[in-house]
């Protein structure tokens, strides 16, 4: 007689249904007999996609969903209804949204992935809970905009091992580090560099333990000096990436980076250098300046313009890989 | 030692020389020849839980997987992915419903993690996107709910979809 699928154990049913969708189990497995639903419901770790509103789906599986991602602008999707979140992706997340991430409603959260394109009041009491270890389980974070005002150099976030954000201020680099201390990999999209800051930070370098730092900058505006000061903040760092527009010879910051990151082993840029002095500054002169450089290249050279590039490691790499 | 053989007994009695790295891939049969020193090429080991038709079916697998590297240790907080079947597993599981379930049982009794994991993932990928008619067909799955039960779920489906 033929094996079925309802000859499996229940294990083994478990192993199979651990790869399928929340949305799936419930459309195609749900109310079929007994044995079944006493399995679906023992589930846990679910993942569900929110693409509506769904109420009978959230409410049979809110309290087994462990990652959570809503797609779209729904209002009326209360994300405090998942208990035991933890992962949670937010596109486009809504005042109330925001406002119910907190530790009372979901306790386990590890991930938070919530790219916020503009500064609410919301999203600022979200950041400054975060910065101020207010979701204490939270490991790995994708916040979007974060401005000066959201970190309290008086807070602390422990926790915190992976972050990605967007800021106008190079300041909120060092901000993060003095409140972040066991960072691990921080990657920054610098899309302006306002300097007119109250701010006054410690004028001790940190030495933070941090080993990989992602710099993207995406204005012109960010001196080599900057640089610097970020650098010895970070001493301990293993890999860095660097995507930055270069108004001196691209060589003077190779050299930075090999003095100042002494346990330097991967390296990888996408960098445009404007000051042009082929003669005294070849490629062969910056990939002798450490070995982690080797794969440098020079891609284009074009009006006084080049293009450093380096696949060190992928810029764009998994922020929770 | 490379090449060298031990044989595996099915259920039904045949018996499979297989090479000892290979069979070593499940860890059911790893601590048996560990724990029991089982690895002369006269010793059989049986397999009672396995049918010669399927036990050949894990030798081809664990052949072609021989050189892999060991499948990473579950990780509760990964999200499970079915779309890394590599083209090969898929041809090779191309099998009629009943051995691809026996698969999965004696890849479980066996303990073979690379093979549990991908025929588990293939059922899965046999039920996504599927209607509940089309499943109890597909895998024919018999309703022993009550008409009295049936009826309450579906009004608390009502109630809920109006809420």
């Amino acid at each position: 007689m033929m094996t079925l699928l309802e000859d499996l154990p229940n294990e083994l049913l478990f192993d199979v249904f651990e790869y399928i969708s929340a949305r799936d189990l419930y459309y195609s497995f749900w109310a079929l007999n007994r044995r079944i639903n006493y399995i679906v419901r023992s589930l846990k770790n679910l993942s569900l996609i929110i693409y509506k509103n769904e109420p009978l789906l959230i409410q049979t599986f809110a309290d087994k969903i462990f990652r959570l991602q809503v797609s779209n602008h729904y209002d009326i999707i209360d994300i405090d209804h998942f208990p035991n979140l933890r992962s949670l992706s937010l596109y486009n997340a809504s005042d109330k949204q925001l406002q119910q991430i907190r530790y009372d409603c979901m306790p386990n959260l590890m991930y938070l992935f919530i790219p916020i394109p503009n500064i609410t009041e919301s999203s600022a009491k979200l950041a400054r809970n975060i910065f101020s270890n207010q979701l204490p389980s939270l490991r790995y974070a994708d916040l979007g905009i974060i401005d000066v005002n959201y970190i309290s150099l008086s807070s602390w976030s422990p926790s915190l091992r992976v972050l990605c954000i967007n800021c106008t201020k190079s300041i909120v680099i060092r901000m993060v580090l003095l409140v972040c201390p066991n960072l691990k990999r921080f990657q920054v999209n610098l899309v302006k560099n306002n300097s007119k800051i109250a701010t006054q930070l410690p004028t001790k370098t940190l030495n933070h333990n941090l080993k990989t730092f992602i710099l993207l900058v995406s204005c012109r505006s960010l001196p080599l000096e900057k640089i610097n000061d970020i650098l010895l903040d970070i001493p301990n760092v293993t890999r860095i990436y660097l995507r930055w527009c270069c108004d001196t010879l691209f060589v003077a910051l190779a050299r930075m980076l090999s003095e100042r990151l002494k346990y330097l082993s991967q390296f990888g840029c996408n960098i445009i250098e404007f000051p042009n002095d082929i003669e005294y500054n070849n490629i062969k002169s910056i990939r002798e300046v450490h070995s982690s450089f080797n794969n440098i290249q020079c891609t284009i050279i074009h009006h006084g313009y080049r293009l450093f590039t380096a696949d060190g490691f992928h810029e764009q790499a998994n922020l929770f890989g | 030692m490379a090449g060298h053989k031990i044989k595996l007994q099915s259920s039904d009695g045949d018996t499979f020389d297989v090479e000892v790295e290979i069979a070593k891939q499940s860890a059911t049969i790893k601590t048996m020849l560990e724990d029991l020193g089982m690895d002369e090429e006269e010793d059989v080991i049986p397999l009672p839980n396995v049918n010669s038709a399927i036990l050949k079916k894990v030798i081809q697998w664990a052949t072609h997987h021989k050189d892999d590297p060991p499948p990473p240790e579950d990780d509760e907080n990964r999200e499970k992915n079915t779309n890394d079947i590599s083209s090969w597993d898929q041809d090779f599981l191309k099998v009629d419903q009943g051995t691809l379930f026996e698969l999965i049982l004696a890849a479980n009794y066996l303990d073979i993690k690379g093979l549990l994991d991908v025929t588990c993932k293939t059922v899965a990928n046999m039920i996504k996107g599927k209607t509940p008619e089309e499943i109890r067909r597909t895998f024919n799955i018999k309703n022993d709910f009550t008409p009295q039960e049936e009826e309450q779920i579906k009004k608390e489906n009502e109630w809920c979809e109006e809420k």
